[in-house]
This record gives C-alpha cells, structure tokens and sequence, in this order.
C-alpha cells in the first residue's frame, strides 16, 4: 500500500532536481524522511562534517502531498527510507532544462508514490512521470528502511551571524580556483575576507603545482547584515561551501549563517518557495588570535574536538580522505602549521566607483564563450564536432538524435538502479552503434530509388 | 628585485595564457626593460617562443632586478595564472605584482570588481548612491581620487599564482631553436577552419585504425601531413590504410621576403630555397608530418586573432609565425613563434 503520495509539477521537478544535486555533492545516498506536512531530504558526509537538508513543505512543494503512516494510531510516526541518490537524480534529470525538446515531450506533472508494508507490498519507490502525448514512464526503485541522522545546532550559542544575497556569494565564490581546501572568513575593520587556500607544504618545483590562494575582500555593508566579531577567524571546507553556494546561487534568495567560535559548527540557511535549506558544517579548530582556549599547538587535523562540539554527527572534519567524493589530492592529514602570519594580509586598496559590470555566470549558464572552440579538441571523447545543426528540430528517426544524449547523460543513466520501464515512445536510451555519427541527415539524402 | 604593472588588456593575456597553457603546463617567463617574454618547451611537441611587446598587454610598467636590462626570469605555472585571469575578465583594473608569501615567491594579480547589485532590498540606498555615480565621467580620468565613493559595490580580488624565480645562469642554455631556411612561407587561412578539419581528419584517422588506437598511444595515431607551395596553395591531407582525404586552399598570399632579412641580401634572395621552389611550379610542395593533437593545440592560438605565416622546411619542420595586432601603431611588434619540427615518414 501507498504510505506517501505525492504530485510534482514541471516546475518542481526542476527544483527537486538541484536539491538532489546538492545532496549529491555530499554524500552518494539521500534519506528521505515523510510526515504528515513535509518531506525532508538529508545527507551527511562521510566523514560526519557536513550535513545538508532540505525541507520540502507538504503544501506549498507539492501539487498534491499526502502521507499515510503505516500504523496510522499514531500520527506522528514518520516515514524514513535511503536512496541512491543518482538513481533519483537520473529519473529527475531526464528534461531538465532543454527547451529544445520541450515542445514535444514535455513533462506534465510527476506522480510519486512509495509502497512499504508487511506481506504482498513490495517496497518500492515509484516515479510516474506523465509526459505529453500520454506518454508515461514508470522508474521502481529500490530503497533501504534507515533513520536519518540529523545534525543538530544550537542557534542560542552562535552569537555571530550575517546575510548575504546568494547572487552576490555566488559571483564571489567564483573567484575561488579548484585545488584548494579550505575558506578562511575573517572581517575587520568594516572589511570580509573570504581566502580560499590550501595548506600542502611544497618544495621544489611543487611549488608551481600549489593551488591559487584567492582572497576577496569585501565591505561589511555588501552584506545584508553582518554581526561578526571583530579578527575572528573561521575556517570551513571550500568544496562544501562551493556546493553550498552553487545551489543557493540559482535563485535569488539571502543565505543566513550563524557560528559562534571555531571547531563549533556553523549554519547556513535560506529559502525558496516551499523549500527550506538548512547546512551545518563543522569548523576546523583554530585559536583565535589573542584567546587563550585552545592548546596554541593543536592539530587541527585528525584530532579530538572538544566534547562540546553541538552537532550530533558533525565530529572532526579533517579526515577527508575517506570522502569518495573529495578530489585526488586529499587532505594532508597531520599538519601543525600555525597560519597567523598568513591570515594577515588584506589588500585594501581603496576602488575606483562602481561601473555596470557585465555578469559571468560560467558556473550556471551554457559557455556562452565563443573562445572555446579554439580549445584543443579532446579526442577520447566522444562528443561529434562539425555535425549538421540539427537545431530545435528533435527528429528520432534521424541517425543524429543519439547525439542528444550527451556521454554524461548516458553515463548517470545507466548508473541507475532500480527497474526502469517505458511506456509508449519515449525511449532515449539507444546508444549509438556508429562510430562517426554522419555528416549528412537520413532525410536528407536522396536514395538511388527515391524519386 | 621587483615588478609590478598593471594589466591593460585582460581579454588578450587571457587568450594568449589559454593558448599557451595547451601545449604546457610551466612556462618560463622573461620580463625585461622592453618585452615580455614566454617560452614553453615541452618534453614532446611544439615549442612556443611568445615575445609581446609590453604595451600588447600591460601598462604602467616598473621593473628593476640587478641583471642587464632589468631581466627578471621566473617558472610560471600556466593554469593558475589563467583561472586568476578570468577573475579579472569583468574587472575595472588589475595589477600584477611580484611579491613574497611566507618566503615563497608569487606573482600576485590584484583585481578591482564590481559585485553584482542584484535588488538587495537592504541595500536600495547604496544602489541609488552606487548609480549616481557618473562612469564616464572624472573618475575614469581621476580614478586616484575617487576611490572611497564607490566602494561598497567593489570586491577586491587578490590570485596569488606560485612561482619560481629562475637565475640567469639556469636560462643562459636555452635558445630558440635555429631551423634552416623554409622553402615555403604562406600566410594561413582562417584558423578556425583549418582547426576543424584538421580535427575532423584526424578523427577519422584515428577511428579507422581502431585496433593500433588501444596500443601504445602516441606511435599509433596517424599524422597529418601538411604541404605548400609557392603558388598560394595549401594542402592538408592523411592517409591510413582504410581512407585517404585530402583539403586544399587555393589563392592564399606567399609573402614576399625582406631582403633585408635574408642572408646576403639580394643575391641570397635568388639562391633562396623559396625562391626555387617557386621557380618549380605550383606542383612543387614542401611538406611537414605532423601529430594532429598536436596540431591542433597549436592552433588553439587563433582565439588571438592574429595573422598567421606558416614556413616550410621541407621535411624537416614547420614555423609557424602569429602576428598579433599591435595596441598602438609604430610600437614593437608582438610574435609568437610555434616551432613544429615533423616526423619522418
């Protein structure tokens, strides 16, 4: 029987779609937890130091949202299951963003519903999604039956707290190159600096493989609010904080943090129409200049936090290595080096006004860059290059329609579990069986017989 | 030791790091009194020796070291300093200098930026101060001045790019390569084009000898074979057992060479090599092989926009050299030059 219904619209798929994204960024399965008014999506990182949720509200998500708890003498009892999370991602991408096949198969609404129970019920967390012309695919994925694990933060201790408009964080963050590990928040003097940089001792010619060490300074007053004490340093993972902003960066919202002190855990939040963003991640421990709390010489990585660490789960944030997801060079483990001499450097030349700047938005928008077609092409893959522009045209019985599915697309498409059946016409799977996709359209060649 | 200049043209040194950073990952960087100077030279493939005159991308100029015309040599990772670039793509100003950080030598790039004023409601009054703010008017030409007013809406970026500092001594050995006369020199056409067939057939190549492509790589892949003539010809071309295609251009220019160039002026210029294969018709061809992957790295070189002179050393190798337009007229030309030297057949 059917615990939890509900019905997404085109719109909210989209939406569901980045949450996942988001969650994915953080750990390879996403719990799902029902009750009766909301759905609320969690994932926590391998190594416990970060923690992501999102909280869909039951009636302003979803067009319809219903849950039935199994034992339904207490009301209260929620519904808790984990999913692979690209099992999921995968059955949401499928339409996301391409106007180009919109015309023809868009998607109408999606019906979800999970099935538990004793006996016959097969648990099962089925997808309906109800395209135009009748079309409807039916995803059954499988699910495990495991209580998530919340972090918890205790807003009252965290005296330090500021908002920003998350187009301004996201222009911000941008800045920041790959490589590095950690974000460095530091405010004095009516100055932010956000420093992205990474602590690997190099020698040699190392030294030239060194990540860019980016600061940004900023004026407080860029922030909506900014209550922060003075020469505080707070130092957070850069990739989390990256995910972070990617997501909040999408619509135009105000992310919220709030902190106290570091190797405290540090909240941030914001919100979108019927959905609410909640992250904790841990801070990595550091003495603060002039405070005598810590042992001056404690290591930040790989040692004990103090007891008083408040998240459930969020304990030591260093041992990165273990994170499936972090990039090869991982986190050097035990490193002692004090970092105040470097913390020191704000750059403050003082700007000239302000001109309209023309925004880049590499992260989010199709590379508009014309400059990348002089880029060496890259031969292993598989992408066709001077092909006929098929345009907005999405004819499947051309021989070029397989090269909507992009390599990527493919590949998290079969990384799907779960049983995926098709009903009517709408199958893109078909892989390509030609090497050297043509340069011509089927429809455009005249065989010997045509006439 | 010091250098420090501002960045006049962003979009260009942008490019020139994207098109350099595709044939290597370290370049080594020669400032001096009059030009800039980068020079990459990989372990396998083409060596570029990019010589810029200093106004082609920096202003305000101030460099000093104890060598003879204030050389300063340094090891410059390429893709940092082109990630730190793209910072600065949108910048009011940017300034590089070089500087040390907990005794490491970097180069540290400076860039002045707007933030996005995005209807932050509670910010409606520094929107309207930020607009009344005229662009066009003093503070452009007073930009000392007025620093202070606008500076809510500003973010000040600082990339700080790792960088080894190299003696002269380390530098004295390395030259740029000395190739014999070409027999042919034409100017390219557009590189965009020729970047895509050159694409396209080595991808056909490389996908009809499929069984040699899983095996040792680079000794499998076909080469493309690349030919002019005197007579305004080029001719791009691959063969494998399976196909055999060929481009040719027609029309282009061969430039006439300077006799003041030319070893013996005049009189060299009749013995020259071009001169000859000019005097044997448009059938007469110089040819290079050349790795299309390669190949078509160095044609990532276009995206400059620069005029193209490709010299053919008859089996032996290809110069191709990039002119890049000159920010001001009379000023030192800026040229990269791409040495391509050819496999045997």
């Amino acid at each position: 029987m059917a615990i939890l219904t509900f019905t997404l619209s085109p719109e909210g798929i989209g939406k569901l779609h980045d949450a996942l994204a988001c969650l994915g960024k953080f750990s390879e399965s996403v719990s799902i937890e029902a009750s009766h008014d909301k759905l609320v999506l969690t994932a926590l990182n391998s190594s416990k130091s970060a923690y992501a949720s999102f909280t869909l509200v039951g009636n302003k998500f979803f067009s319809k949202y219903q849950y039935k708890p199994l034992r339904s003498a207490n009301p209260k009892e929620k519904f808790n299951c984990r999913i692979y999370n690209k099992a999921l991602l995968s059955v949401f991408k499928a339409r996301v963003g391409d106007p180009t096949r919109e015309r023809e198969t868009a998607i109408e609404r999606c019906d979800v519903s999970v099935e538990d129970g004793e006996g016959n019920t097969k648990s099962r967390f089925i997808i309906r999604i109800i395209c135009r012309h009748g079309v409807v695919k039916t995803y059954r994925l499988t699910f495990e039956s495991v209580s998530p694990m919340h972090a918890l933060f205790v807003k009252e201790s965290a005296n330090n707290s500021w908002s920003i408009s998350s187009k301004t964080l996201r222009e911000l963050v941008e800045h920041f190159g790959p490589g590095t590990e950690q974000l460095d928040v530091y405010s004095e003097d009516g100055r932010v600096s956000l420093t992205s940089y990474t602590e690997k001792i190099m020698s040699g010619s190392e030294i030239l493989k060194q990540p860019l060490h980016t600061t940004i300074a900023i004026d407080t007053l860029e922030f909506a609010d900014f209550s922060v004490e003075e020469q505080l340093h707070i130092v957070i993972s850069v990739k989390d904080f990256k995910s972070i902003i990617t997501h909040a960066g999408i619509t135009n919202t105000i992310v919220k943090a709030l902190y106290s002190r570091p190797s405290c855990p540090i909240q941030l939040t914001y919100s979108d129409e019927g959905i609410l963003t909640e992250f904790i991640l841990m801070t990595i421990g550091e003495a603060k200049a002039g405070s005598a709390t810590p042992a001056p010489n404690a290591s930040r990585a790989g040692s004990k936090r103090p007891a008083s660490r408040q998240p459930l789960e969020a304990t030591s944030s260093s041992k990165r290595a273990a994170t499936l997801e972090m990039p090869p060079p991982s986190h050097h483990g035990e490193q002692n080096r004090t970092r105040d001499s470097r913390k020191t450097k704000v750059s403050r030349p003082s700007p000239p006004p302000p001109q309209p700047s023309i925004q880049s938005d590499a992260l989010f928008m199709p590379p508009a860059d014309d400059d990348r077609r002089w880029d060496p092409l890259n031969f292993e893959d598989e992408d066709e290059m001077l092909l006929w522009d098929t345009g907005a045209e999405n004819n499947p019985t051309t021989l070029n329609s397989s090269r909507n599915l992009t390599a990527a697309e493919a590949g998290n498409q079969s990384g799907s579990h779960g049983e995926t059946n098709t009903t009517g016409g709408q199958n893109n799977q078909h892989t390509s069986t030609q090497r050297i996709p043509p340069t011509q359209r089927l429809s455009g060649i005249k065989g010997m017989f045509d006439d | 030791m010091r250098f420090k200049t501002s960045v006049r043209n962003i979009q260009t040194f942008s490019k020139l790091t994207a098109s350099l950073s595709s044939l290597g990952k370290v370049a080594w960087l020669r400032l001096d009194d009059d030009t800039v100077r980068f020079t990459i030279i990989p372990e396998t493939g083409t060596q570029v020796w990019a010589s810029l005159s200093i106004d082609s991308i920096f202003e305000d100029y101030t460099i000093q070291s104890a060598a003879p015309n204030n050389t300063i040599n340094l090891e410059l990772p390429l893709p940092p300093l082109h990630r730190a670039l793209k910072s600065a793509i949108n910048a009011s100003s940017a300034s590089i200098r070089l500087t040390k950080k907990d005794g490491m030598p970097i180069l540290s790039l400076t860039i002045i930026t707007n933030t996005v004023s995005s209807g932050n409601s509670a910010h409606g009054f520094l929107n309207a101060a930020a607009g009344n703010q005229d662009p066009f008017g003093e503070n452009g030409a007073f930009r000392e001045e007025s620093l202070d007013a606008g500076r809510e809406r500003e973010a000040v970026v600082t990339q700080d790019i790792p960088v080894r500092v190299l003696t002269a001594d380390s530098v004295e050995g390395i030259h740029e390569p000395r190739v014999r006369e070409p027999d042919a020199h034409i100017i390219l056409p557009s590189l965009i084009q020729l970047k895509a067939i050159s694409d396209r057939f080595t991808k056909l190549a490389m996908s009809t000898t499929t069984a040699a492509k899983a095996g040792s790589g680079n000794s499998s892949v076909p080469k493309l074979e690349l030919a002019g003539n005197m007579h305004g010809s080029l001719k791009l071309s691959i063969s494998t057992d399976a196909l055999n295609i060929e481009s040719v251009w027609t029309g282009l220019t061969n430039p006439e060479l300077d006799p003041g160039q030319v070893a013996d002026g005049e009189e060299g210029l009749e013995d020259h090599p071009s001169t000859k294969l000019r005097a044997r018709g448009p059938d007469a061809w110089a040819k290079v092989r050349i790795d299309g992957r390669d190949w078509g790295r160095v044609l990532s070189v276009g995206r400059l926009g620069g005029r193209v002179i490709a010299c053919f050393a008859d089996e032996h190798a290809l110069i191709l050299y990039v002119y890049l337009a000159n920010y001001e007229d009379g000023a030192d030309e800026s040229v990269l030059t791409y040495y391509i030297s050819s496999f045997s057949a």
